[in-house]
């Protein structure tokens, strides 16, 4: 998967259309837990791997988010 | 050979129904709709002001033993689960024990799990079943988490439900173990992602200590509330549950193939839906009835295991593989072959 298609993943999941590398995930509203157990079931689901919800929990932007999955991602 | 077998189960839910349209009202960025399909849950039942756990569990116990027409004289064991006990003492057990009207023989107390209860109480039953030192047992969960949830925590309040469950466990004679074998399992480094902070005696409750914080994501709780860490708890399931199911599997000496159903923890649609694909469960073995009560934590299993017979679908000798997992972090896992009298 690309990193392209791994956001675009992303924005459908969560229903963020907008959403994009350098979104501010703390303290916005829309990032609550569930959002939060979306992306884990995502990264699952799409790259069989199982995220740190505590590193996740520190990401302060989605580009944060990618940099957990990075080795996982093809460019693009 | 004498064995310990499940006879008979019966769940009592309380009156009050708490909507995903009354939650919608509540939490504005929430629909009913998306509630429904994140959680699997459309309502879930809580105690009214005033009914507690224990009120649920002598409901369900009450109902088991009048639809069985046990003698209830002949009871010498009662195990309690709740984590939502009438008083810090006495045990809850010797409550419900004296208005479930047992004899003064029998054995009665609490144990204190979530989600593991039932595997759990299950190696307990039939551990004294085996040693002789019990012959009938009751299998009791209350929950009330309703209790301790603050209404504007739509992290917990969505998910949970109140319930208690009765499951009778009598030694019988049998070729073969109709419990067993079990995988139980801790990990007290997660305690901290699914905890009533305050009220203990770590961190007792003082009048004008509750203040209430609003967390990132919206939520509002005190100290005295539950909370819990939902990525955290998925996370540990994800890592930890398959794995104890292939140990189970192999301490028993089968495969997925060999087993007719497969009932875990009812912990919401996204764990099961991960977990029925990552143990490749096909759909007419994977139970899956939570929709209309929610995560009732000690009570989900035997509550499935009450659907599947009443429908018909539970028969004679069939393995059943139950997995229990959450609070503590706590697990257990057992196979039931399904064999009671009648």
């Amino acid at each position: 998967m690309t990193r392209t298609e791994f956001i675009a993943g992303l924005r459908r999941t969560l229903e963020w259309p907008e959403l994009a590398e350098d979104t501010e995930l703390k303290g916005n509203e829309r990032w609550d837990s569930l959002a939060q157990v979306d992306v884990v079931m995502f990264a699952q689901d799409e790259l069989g791997q199982t995220l740190s919800t505590s590193e996740l929990q520190d990401a302060r932007t989605l580009g944060d988010v990618l940099q957990l999955v990075g080795a996982q991602l093809t460019s693009g | 050979m004498r064995v310990a077998a499940i006879q008979a189960i019966d769940h009592y839910l309380p009156e009050k129904r708490l909507t995903n349209e009354e939650l919608s009202s509540l939490y504005p960025n929430w629909s009913a709709d998306k509630i429904l399909q994140k959680t699997g849950i459309r309502e879930r039942r809580v105690v009214a002001e005033g009914q507690t756990a224990a009120d649920l569990a002598f409901c369900a116990t009450e109902g088991l033993l009048q639809k069985t027409g046990f003698d209830r004289d002949k009871i010498d064991l009662l195990l309690y689960c709740t984590q939502s006990p009438d008083y810090f003492l006495p045990t809850t057990a010797c409550i419900l024990q004296h208005r479930l009207k047992l004899t003064t023989s029998a054995a009665a107390f609490d144990y204190n799990l979530g989600c593991s209860a039932f595997p759990y109480g299950l190696a307990m039953a039939r551990s004294m079943i085996d040693a002789g030192i019990a012959s009938n047992a009751l299998l009791v969960m209350g929950e009330a988490y309703s209790r301790y949830i603050h209404p504007l925590d739509k992290s917990v309040r969505t998910l949970f439900g109140d319930a208690g469950s009765a499951t009778l466990v009598t030694a019988v004679e049998r070729d073969a173990p109709s419990l067993g074998p079990f995988v139980l399992g801790t990990d007290g480094s997660g305690a901290q992602n699914l905890i009533v902070p305050r009220g203990g005696m770590r961190q007792p409750t003082r009048e004008g200590a509750l203040e209430e914080a609003t967390d990132e994501s919206g939520n509002v709780r005190t100290e005295a509330n539950l909370y819990m860490n939902g990525p955290a708890i998925l996370e540990f399931t994800i890592r930890r549950i398959p794995a104890v199911v292939k140990e189970l599997l192999a301490k028993a000496g089968v495969t997925m193939d060999e087993i007719q159903h497969v009932v875990l923890h009812q912990a919401n649609e996204y764990m099961l839906r991960y977990l029925q694909k990552q143990l490749k469960v096909p759909d007419e073995k994977f139970a899956v009835h939570f929709a209309e009560c929610g995560n009732t934590v000690s009570s989900t299993i035997p509550i499935v295991l009450q659907h599947l017979a009443e429908t018909g679908r539970l028969a004679f000798g069939d393995r059943v593989l139950t997995v229990g997992f959450g609070v503590g972090y706590s697990w257990g896992a057992n196979l039931i072959v399904w064999s009671p009298d009648s």
